[in-house]
């Protein structure tokens, strides 16, 4: 990994300024307009805001999915500005769990094949491999759906997969777009109640929700309206 | 080094197209079969058409007594040239010639005979030179030798049929008796068919012998001769057609007076005319390989449109590109290996089979795949499996993981 910044910052993330805009053919949309927060390690935040606001771009940003225009975006000590891909998958297997509201589990492996496909990446033997995604299914409460299929599984379910996977590497942070989206109420509250066990393991959490029941378990909400942080008195 | 797990990932994939997946492996096989096919059926034609002249010095040149076409101090055209002994002996001293002899047919149908099995054959008057010319491959005995000629021996190297027909097969022709035209001669020699045309029929007797026993004239069929080494017909010819020239009266000019058959030429034509099939296979076997290669390029290209999504989950947990371009162009180069692979059995297969049911006529036989065209293939497919999964690979790399997400 070379040219990049390593700054000395006791944050897991810090972002400065921070834009992005989407091109729609000659027009282009600013989307995030100079966010600036930072997540200590071991915080659970939640972002919440109305839809169309940004959360979604500014978690991708901050998984590394998608790139940011201006400002910085310092993650674990590092400045993430354009990375080459090869650069960016590896910060994104070492440091990063993604939990989606649509779950994206791959539709033809067996929940354990997807939960220890992230450790595939990293070229872990694969006993090992499956004997670690095994435990997390058995924690996750899905020691009798492990060899099943994505759509042999309810929602709750699925998404607790979807978790299994984004832990199974341990990555000292985990983002989480809308997870409980997708869910009823009750099964929202299991999910969410395995987020509060791992952020009391010490993981970092940002999650974006809706439900102010969720946010009321993070330790801190970060309010986003048209691309700008509301509540600045907490950044 | 055999990656267990990317194998694995690669039959997971692989089976989710079932029917495109086979479909695509068949054009390649068909590709690979048609290749070997072609090549093996080339190598056929080859050693079919060569075997033509296996019996024949591929050095040799053979000369028969034509018809004049032209005027020739006062003499009229359609004058037959009777080519007679004698012509042996003065184009024998030209250099660059080495051997020379005759082959005289006897005119005259003798009967042969042995015991009670009578049979009607040709008899040809040969030298012993001639053995070297005309090859014939011996299934048993000796050819017909100096000292045979000199003392005018009674003896005959015959052919296969010959042996069919007098001797039904059963006795030991060599050293047995046979009459021929009521004369007693030793068989010496039996000769194998090697060609359908190349008569099984014929029986060879020392050319003195003939001469003495069944026609004195001088006159001879035919004037067989070898080149030299390190010297060149097309060199010779002109001397020796200027002496046959003087001796017969008519124009050297002439080309009708004489037919001259230069084996080595027609060798020179057959071959160059087999490197040609030989191209013309492979281009066409190579064409179809590329076509099945741009079908394969083209299924994995379709099919990481579809997995657009998948290959976003895959970079989003931590999938490296080059990760993601080894997959894609493991997976070609499975299909188009695995694929190849079988193409190849099939063709060898169906070769072996040519071979095994003996199809064989006078430019065919013995069709086979030789190990280096057989490495070679696997070479090609190797390159265009790999040729055909770049495309495709390069795509699935291209796709942002972003963008890929959002894709339904
Ligand atoms: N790929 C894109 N191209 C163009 N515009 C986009 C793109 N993705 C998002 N946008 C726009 O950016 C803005 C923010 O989108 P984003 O998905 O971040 O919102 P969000 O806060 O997550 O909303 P929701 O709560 O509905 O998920 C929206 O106006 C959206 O139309
Ligand atoms: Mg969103």
């Amino acid at each position: 990994m070379c040219n990049l910044h390593l700054i000395h910052e006791n944050k897991m993330i810090t972002v400065r300024n921070l834009t992005k805009s989407y091109h729609v053919g000659p027009i282009t949309v600013p989307v995030l307009k100079g966010i600036d927060f930072s997540v200590e390690y071991g915080e659970f935040v939640a972002i919440m805001g109305p839809s169309g606001s940004g959360k979604s771009t500014l978690l991708n940003v901050l998984g590394i999915l998608d790139r940011y225009d201006e400002g910085e975006y310092i993650l674990n000590g590092t400045l993430i500005k354009p990375l080459s891909e090869t650069e960016a998958a590896h910060f994104r297997s070492r440091l990063i769990g993604f939990v989606f509201q649509s779950f994206n589990l791959l539709p033809f492996k067996s929940a354990i094949d997807n939960v220890s496909m992230p450790l595939y990446y990293q070229k872990v033997p694969r006993r090992q491999r499956d004997e670690k995604a095994r435990r997390l299914l058995e924690r996750m409460g899905l020691a009798d759906r492990i060899h099943h299929l994505p759509t042999e599984m309810s929602g709750g379910q699925r998404q607790r997969v979807a978790i299994a996977r984004a832990l199974v590497n341990e990555p000292p942070l985990i983002l989480a777009d809308e997870p409980t989206g997708n869910l009823d109420s009750e099964t929202s509250e299991d999910v969410m109640k395995i987020f509060s066990e791992i952020n009391g393991e010490g993981r970092t959490l940002v999650v974006i929700t809706h439900d102010e029941h969720i946010a009321a378990r993070a330790r801190r909400v970060i309010r986003l309206q048209d691309g700008r942080i509301t509540n600045r008195n907490l950044g | 080094m055999f990656d267990f797990d990317r194998w694995a990932e690669i039959g997971q994939s692989l089976k989710q197209h079932k029917l495109r997946t086979a479909l695509t492996a068949f054009g390649v096989s068909w590709g690979i079969f048609m290749l070997i096919l072609l090549l093996g059926m080339g190598k056929g034609l080859e050693r079919g058409t060569m075997a033509l002249y296996q019996d024949t010095a591929t050095n040799s040149v053979w000369i028969n007594g034509g018809k004049t076409s032209q005027d020739y101090k006062g003499l009229t055209p359609g004058r037959v040239v009777n080519l007679d002994i004698e012509d042996i002996a003065m184009l024998a001293r030209l250099p660059g010639i080495d051997l020379i002899g005759p082959t005289k047919l006897v005119n005259k149908a003798y009967n042969m005979q042995y015991g009670q099995n009578i049979g009607s054959f040709q008899i040809y008057g040969i030298a012993a030179a001639n053995a070297g010319i005309q090859k014939l491959s011996l299934e048993g005995g000796r050819q017909i030798n100096e000292l045979d000629e000199r003392e005018s021996r009674k003896v005959a190297v015959v052919g296969t049929r010959v042996v069919e027909v007098l001797m039904k097969n059963r006795i030991d022709p060599l050293g047995s008796s046979i009459l021929v035209g009521g004369i007693p001669f030793t068989v010496i020699g039996v000769y194998k068919k090697a060609l359908e045309e190349q008569s099984p029929n014929r029986v060879y007797i020392p050319y003195a012998t003939l001469r003495n026993v069944f026609d004195s004239s001088p006159y001879i069929n035919q004037i067989a001769l070898t080149v030299a080494p390190g010297h060149a017909w097309a060199s010779i010819r002109p001397e020796a057609v200027k002496l046959l020239a003087q001796r017969h009266r008519f124009d050297a000019q002439d080309s009708a007076a004489l037919e001259i058959y230069d084996i080595s030429a027609e060798v020179k034509k057959l071959q160059s005319l087999m490197t040609g099939i030989r191209l013309f296979m492979v281009i066409v076997g190579v064409g179809t390989l590329l076509a099945g290669c741009v079908g394969v390029s083209n299924t994995m290209l379709v099919t990481v449109k579809e997995r657009t999504r998948e290959f976003g989950i895959r970079k989003a947990i931590g999938a490296s590109p080059s990760s993601i371009l080894f997959m894609v162009l493991h997976e070609t180069l499975a299909i188009t290996l695995v694929a190849g692979y079988l193409g190849l059995l099939a063709g060898v297969g169906v070769i072996e089979l040519v071979r095994g049911i003996g199809i064989e006529s006078d430019y065919f036989r013995d069709p086979q795949i030789d190990l280096p065209i057989a490495l070679g293939a696997v070479a090609v497919l190797s390159v265009a499996g790999l040729i055909a999964g770049y495309l495709p690979a390069r795509q699935a790399v291209r796709i942002s993981p972003i963008e890929a997400l959002r894709h339904e």
